[in-house]
């Protein structure tokens, strides 16, 4: 069968315009509560659940515009949630990078017996959910003498990844074996052949694990929840959750605290995307 | 430099065994090429002379030295593979280094290395490029300076030229050859192109289904070819072969009736022969000529490639069989003609049912 190496030839501009509405649309879409976030947070707080819903900034046109972001940064302990999470987010994306590394390069490229029955437990792990487990684990935290500490959060990422485990499993096996065989017959190690030949290698790879282990655990708030207790070790999560009581809810300040919550991970995946794009996409590795 | 031994090397994937029973022995600083059909078992050779599979069952020897078992490191070899294995995130430099890097040699010693197999390969304004800047034929010199940079006692070439174009391949085959003059190292080289092999080596090995077929120079493989394989492999335009029954043998040589109900005589010893055995003769596309008188083979001419010292013509016997001649330039031929073509008996070769060359008796003397 013929390929139109170009697929762009011969569609019509009825067809492209339609093929853009639906985008256009799904982008709004996907979009609309970012920006219900972004609009709320420059609200006053008695305009948040007006009806019928308003996309105006109504903090925007008074002479505190900022004052929503001004009161998180300045009243609440905002920065040291910040601080927190950037160290906690930072340290289990490392121990994902050092863990799913070794493992997925072990399953690519290493011979051991019995390795394929191994990967496929590790992968099942990734079919069970966090809840299932977090019992045994804040037994085992509790036993350790870990609670009200970051180790819990830290420390397993540095042991298991199913996902970057099989990613990266998939990004080794794609790159030459040939690397490998020459490093071995030039007097490598396997692990300088690890290390010198295939790691820098995947560094697109490595990038996307990163990126997606630091999102995950800036996100997190279960496992914070169970194991810190102090206030001065909170995450961001959790201080958003301190704007949500029993009896009231400060809306805007949560809203305002959520943006101010996403950006680092929108600045992340700006400066990353190249990496991470090519992470998806395979080892295509022009030698 | 260094001898290599191969004693009774046979190599097993499960039930199934790929190469049988190879003994060969390599002389100092030869430079020999594993040639074969792809499937051959040459490259599986290739890898268990580097240390990267191991034999089923034999011996190897390196400088004497029995090398089974060990590393790649310990055997003193360098390999330069097929897709030359270049590591995409070191520069030229950095990738002839790096065999010396994991040496662990002093700077000094590594800088002034790598600038000596610069020199030699003609790299010393690339040294800073990665290998995606470069050509196909400079990230080959790169393969062979890593190679060469640590003195290895054998080299391991596995098709090192096969993604190149033809051009460059011709240019680079004439600077292997300069390059095993000046080093003077024992080189294995593995290529399915038979023209590489005869253009390079100092001996070929010929595989065949695992088997070794013929280890021998060029020019034995081409006038003295063991077997039909071996005839039909090397050589190009490829040998003609044609059924034929013996019809006498005599002291001096036998006779035999082409399929097509030529007689054709061939100078070969056929002890053990006798007339009605079924054989095949082989005949070179450049030992056949244009007959003036019309005797010889009577030919349908199909195609006529001119390459300007020679014309080739293919051409079928009026059974059916394929025939190829290298003539003259200037043969005055085209497609449909009828020629006759005769063939020198001293040149005439013989295979019997087994596929195995009756010994000539008036080979040239090589």
């Amino acid at each position: 069968m013929k390929t139109d190496i170009h697929p762009n030839r011969g569609t019509g501009r009825g067809t492209l315009f339609a093929l853009y509405a639906v985008l256009i649309a799904y982008a709004l879409i996907t979009l609309m509560p970012f920006i219900w976030m972004l609009v709320t947070s420059f609200k006053e707080a008695r305009d948040v659940f007006k009806l019928p819903p308003s996309f105006v900034p109504t903090k925007l046109f008074t002479d505190e515009p900022f004052a929503n972001y001004t009161e998180i940064w300045t009243q609440r302990d905002f920065v040291i949630f910040f601080r927190n999470s950037a160290f906690v987010s930072f340290m289990a994306a490392i121990g994902q990078v050092f863990a799913t590394s070794l493992a997925g390069y072990a399953f690519a490229r290493l011979d051991l017996p019995g390795k394929n029955w191994l990967f496929a437990l590790v992968l099942v792990t990734a079919f069970v959910p966090v809840e299932v487990t977090i019992i045994p684990e804040f037994l085992i935290m509790r036993g350790l003498g870990w609670i009200d500490t970051f180790l819990p959060l830290i420390v397993p990422s540095f042991l298991v990844g199913a996902f970057g485990t099989f990613m990266l499993r998939e990004y080794f096996g794609s790159l030459p074996k040939d690397y490998g065989d020459a490093a071995y017959v030039d007097g490598a190690t396997p692990f300088q052949i690890f290390w010198k030949v295939y790691l820098p290698l995947a560094q697109p790879a490595l990038v996307s694990i990163f990126v997606i282990a630091f999102i995950n655990n800036w996100d997190e708030l279960l496992r914070p929840l169970l194991f810190l207790n102090s206030d001065e070790l909170k995450t961001v999560p959790l201080g958003l959750m301190s704007f949500v009581s029993q009896y009231e809810a400060s809306w805007t300040l949560l809203m305002a605290g959520s943006v101010i919550s996403t950006l680092p991970l929108i600045v992340i995946y700006m400066l990353t995307q190249r990496y991470v794009l090519q992470g998806f996409v395979g080892g295509g590795v022009k030698g | 430099m260094a001898t290599l031994e191969l004693n009774k090397i046979t190599k097993s994937f499960g039930q199934t065994e790929v190469l049988h029973d190879i003994s060969l022995a390599v002389k100092d600083g030869e430079f020999i090429v594993f040639v074969g059909p792809s499937g051959c078992g040459k490259s599986t050779l290739l890898r268990i002379i580097a240390g990267l599979d191991d034999q089923t069952t034999g011996q190897l020897h390196i400088d004497g030295d029995e090398v089974t078992g060990r590393e790649p490191i310990e055997r003193g070899v360098a390999m330069v593979f097929q897709s030359y294995a270049l590591y995409p995130h070191l520069t030229v430099f950095e990738n002839i280094a790096f065999p010396l890097r994991l040496q662990k040699l002093p700077k000094p010693e590594v800088n002034s290395r790598v600038q000596a197999a610069a020199q030699t390969l003609d790299l010393m304004d690339r040294l800073q490029h990665k290998p995606s800047q470069l050509s196909g034929g400079q990230r080959q010199r790169v393969a062979i300076g890593r190679a060469i940079v640590r003195d290895p006692k054998l080299f391991l070439f596995d098709e090192p030229l096969s993604n190149l174009d033809a051009s460059l391949r011709g240019a680079m085959r004439v600077e292997l050859s300069e390059l095993h003059q000046k080093l003077r190292t024992t080189m294995v080289y593995v290529t399915h192109d038979q023209v590489e092999a005869m253009t390079m080596a100092n001996r070929i090995v010929v595989l065949n289904g695992g088997v070794l077929e013929q280890f021998g120079t060029p020019m034995e493989l081409y006038h003295k070819p063991r077997t039909r394989f071996v005839a039909g492999f090397i050589g190009q335009p490829g040998m003609n072969f044609l059924r034929a029954a013996l019809s006498e043998v005599t002291d001096t040589g036998v006779t035999a009736i082409a399929s097509d109900q030529t007689n054709l005589t061939a100078h070969v010893d056929g002890a053990g022969q006798s007339a009605g055995a079924v054989v095949e003769l082989g005949i070179r596309p450049d030992d056949l000529q244009l007959s003036t008188t019309g005797d010889g083979l009577q030919v349908a001419v199909r195609v006529i490639e001119r390459l300007g010292a020679s014309t080739i013509m293919y051409g079928n016997l009026h059974d059916g069989t394929a025939i190829c001649a290298a003539l003259d330039g200037l043969a005055r031929l085209s497609p449909g003609d009828t020629v006759h073509l005769t063939v020198d008996p001293d040149t005439v070769h013989v295979f019997d049912a087994a596929g195995l060359a009756l010994p000539r008796r008036t080979a040239p003397d090589l």
